[in-house]
């Protein structure tokens, strides 16, 4: 008698046990998660730092609105250490094991150039908020559905931006020097080929750095001896930082240019306000170009008040427009979060959502200089032509080059 | 052209006494042990980095930066004679040093990444930014620090194996390691000094060319290996002959660099193996007789 006792009650508890946890499983439908994959160590880690914050910022003014159908969306994020081998591990298994619906990412292009291949084999949408390198978009642009967006700046429309400069103000003598890393390579080239197409000559250069380099004379002494005008530079901050100290130790002035990795805060941190002074980038945003910059500016800084507050402005805030797109394209597709585990179903998902992204044509809240309706079938960059323009460092801060 | 050439030959002298400084450290303990500490550059990284700590975030002056980073340096030396080279060279033959100091040198950067972080930092130069003339060519009184710091180091550690007594027992123990124990000599004491003495080199190094580098946890390898380089080109025996190699590797990398810049970082290599294909003990080192 006890034990057919103790048995009933056994059998109670079991089926308790079990109709608990099915309902625990039916309430709590899986989150919808967006994957965000950058350098938060190694060398861009600048960059990935001030991504993350303009990500966060993104999903918690969405979470706060309601979230996706009354939960909020989770993040999963991950650290590149500046590794492409990183980056395409880090893909895979946003893609594969947390079942992400997109990814944000990453900043560094070497990084980028190794994951393109991922995400458009495996029909994820790839929302690439920092990184230049034109190849990012262009690889697949001839496909049918090209699965990797971008807001940010490429290359070559960066290096468009030094060549009007150099037209306006009718300079004749251009040096051009860049860093040994692909990223400096593919900028040579760039560079070389829209100066031809401008018919503007290179006087001195393309000559070589490699970016742990300390003394650049006698590369610089070149471009003295060409009497040059004006210099390019593809150059990140720190080896930027050494470009002007060399400048000094052979007394050459001429004004220079580089990308905008010349704004990152760490070139105003190694090189201080005096060496800074003059020195050109290009850039699609400052944080009082609208009111919606100026806007977030605040917001940014008050949030982060504590870790430095916007100290690289233009990469939190192309990372928080390009979050947010992917949030709205969410909307837009609205799946049920209940079959999300399902692998056909997240299949048809990630397809609708890549659509959506192409086709989202009222984003008129960007905060960054971006169109309403930012992509195209046939366009895949949100900042183009009209978005930029070369700023200047003046005493520690960042204004238009007139 | 005048001009450019004297540049060069001021810019290289400064990058290059480096180098010859750092290779010294090789020397010391090659002579005494056979083996050498790979995470040179490592070492010096520290140094660069401890200096930041005590002139920038503690505010000490730069001479007590320079000699805590010399300190610190010399313990970490004793550490990995203990660690890395003392439990490796039981077997005359072995080479499980050259692993042992690399896992050393690994251990070292990523404990680096996780102190300071991943970033270069400012180390502003205690002399100031004001570009000194020398003739046309331009320097930073930092770089010329640098490059009397560095050779009178150099000539100091001469004087030392040639002059004091202890620098003499270490002679004596590079000479003739049995010899020298019967006369006396503590050998083990000897070579834990040898590696005291080339880490503390290196460590100011580091406090030397932070001003000029940054200072950041992957500032160390490139110039552990150009030094390794230089050590090779002078002759690895011989400490004059690294002296000259050191400075000779810097200012023939900057001499490239104005004929082409492609050239300016794969020369020094390139000579590197020209010099082992023709004179494989160095330019400077004792040629070797075999006897068949």
């Amino acid at each position: 008698m006890r034990a057919k006792a103790w048995l009933r009650t056994a059998a109670v508890g079991a089926f308790a046990w079990f109709a608990l946890a099915a309902a625990g499983a039916a309430l709590a439908a899986e989150p919808v998660k967006i994957g965000f994959s950058v350098s938060l160590t190694g060398g861009t880690d600048d960059y990935g730092k001030a991504a993350m914050m303009g990500f966060k910022l993104a999903l918690k003014e969405y979470n706060a609105k309601g979230g996706y159908k009354g939960q909020p969306v989770e993040a999963v994020i991950y650290d590149d250490e500046t590794k492409p081998a990183k980056g395409v591990e880090n893909v895979t298994r946003l893609i594969t094991r947390d079942n992400v619906i997109a990814i944000v990412g990453p900043v560094n292009s070497g990084v980028a150039l190794a994951i393109i291949d991922i995400a458009q084999k495996q029909q994820i949408t790839l929302m690439d908020t920092i990184a230049t390198a034109e190849d990012i978009i262009k690889r697949y642009a001839k496909e049918p559905k090209n699965y990797i967006f971008r807001v940010s700046l490429n290359d070559g429309i960066q290096t468009s931006f030094m060549i009007d400069y150099i037209q306006k103000k009718g300079l004749k003598k251009i040096g051009l020097m860049h860093d040994s890393t692909g990223w400096g390579q593919s900028g040579r080239d760039t560079a070389l080929r829209l100066m031809k197409e401008a018919n503007i000559p290179v006087s001195a250069g393309p000559e070589v750095f490699d970016q742990n380099d300390t003394d650049m004379t006698p590369q610089l002494t070149k471009m003295k001896e060409a009497n040059v005008d004006f210099i390019i530079a593809y150059s990140l901050a720190p080896a930027g930082v050494q470009i002007a100290k060399s400048m000094q130790k052979i007394g050459i002035t001429v004004p220079w240019t580089g990308t905008w990795g010349l704004l990152a805060p760490n070139f105003l941190r190694l090189g201080g306000k005096d060496l800074t002074n003059g020195v050109m980038a290009v850039t699609s945003y400052t944080v009082d170009h609208s009111e919606n910059a100026k806007k977030f500016h605040a917001w940014v800084d008050k949030e982060y008040a504590g870790d430095g507050g916007d100290f690289w402005p233009v990469a939190t805030a192309q990372t928080y427009d390009g979050t947010r797109l992917v949030l709205r394209a969410l909307d837009k597709v609205a799946p049920d979060p209940a079959r999300l585990d399902d692998r056909a179903y997240m299949k048809e998902v990630r397809q609708k959502m890549r659509d959506a992204v192409e086709n989202i044509d009222d984003f008129t809240t960007a905060v960054t200089k971006m169109k309403p309706r930012p992509f195209a079938p046939d366009n895949h960059e949100s900042l183009g032509r009209d978005s930029g323009f070369l700023a200047i460092w003046r005493d520690g801060k960042v204004v238009r080059a007139q | 052209m005048f001009v450019k050439i004297w540049q060069a030959l001021v810019s290289g002298l400064s990058v290059g006494s480096i180098y010859a400084l750092i290779a010294q450290g090789y020397y010391v303990t090659y002579i005494t042990t056979g083996a050498l500490n790979f995470g040179q550059g490592e070492f010096l990284m520290i140094g660069a980095l401890f200096g930041v700590t005590c002139y920038i975030t503690l505010g000490l002056p730069y001479a007590i930066a320079v000699v805590a980073a010399v300190v610190l340096l010399s313990a970490m030396g004793a550490g990995l004679e203990r660690i890395a080279i003392r439990t490796t060279l039981r077997h005359a033959l072995s080479l499980s040093w050259v692993l042992s100091t690399v896992a050393v040198s690994i251990i070292v950067r990523n404990a680096a990444v996780q102190i300071w972080g991943p970033e270069q930092v400012k180390f502003p130069s205690p002399f100031g930014d004001k570009v000194l003339r020398i003739g046309e060519a331009g320097i930073f009184p930092q770089e010329l620090f640098i490059i009397f710091g560095s050779i009178g180091t150099v000539l100091l550690v001469q004087f030392f194996l040639k002059r004091a007594v202890l620098g003499k027992a270490l002679t004596a123990v590079a000479y003739n390691r049995r010899a020298a124990a019967v006369m006396g000599i503590d050998v083990q004491r000897m070579v834990v000094l040898a590696f005291v003495l080339s880490s503390a080199l290196a460590g100011l190094g580091g406090v030397l060319i932070a001003p000029i580098t940054f200072a950041w946890a992957y500032m160390g390898t490139v110039p552990g290996i150009k030094a390794f380089a230089a050590a090779i080109i002078g002759g690895l025996e011989n400490p004059i002959g690294i002296l000259i190699g050191g400075l000779a590797v810097g200012v023939l990398e900057q001499f490239f660099g104005i004929i082409n810049s492609n050239l300016k970082e794969g020369i020094t290599f390139l000579f590197v193996l020209l010099i082992l294909a023709v004179r494989p003990t160095g330019l400077m080192g004792r040629k070797e007789i075999e006897k068949v």
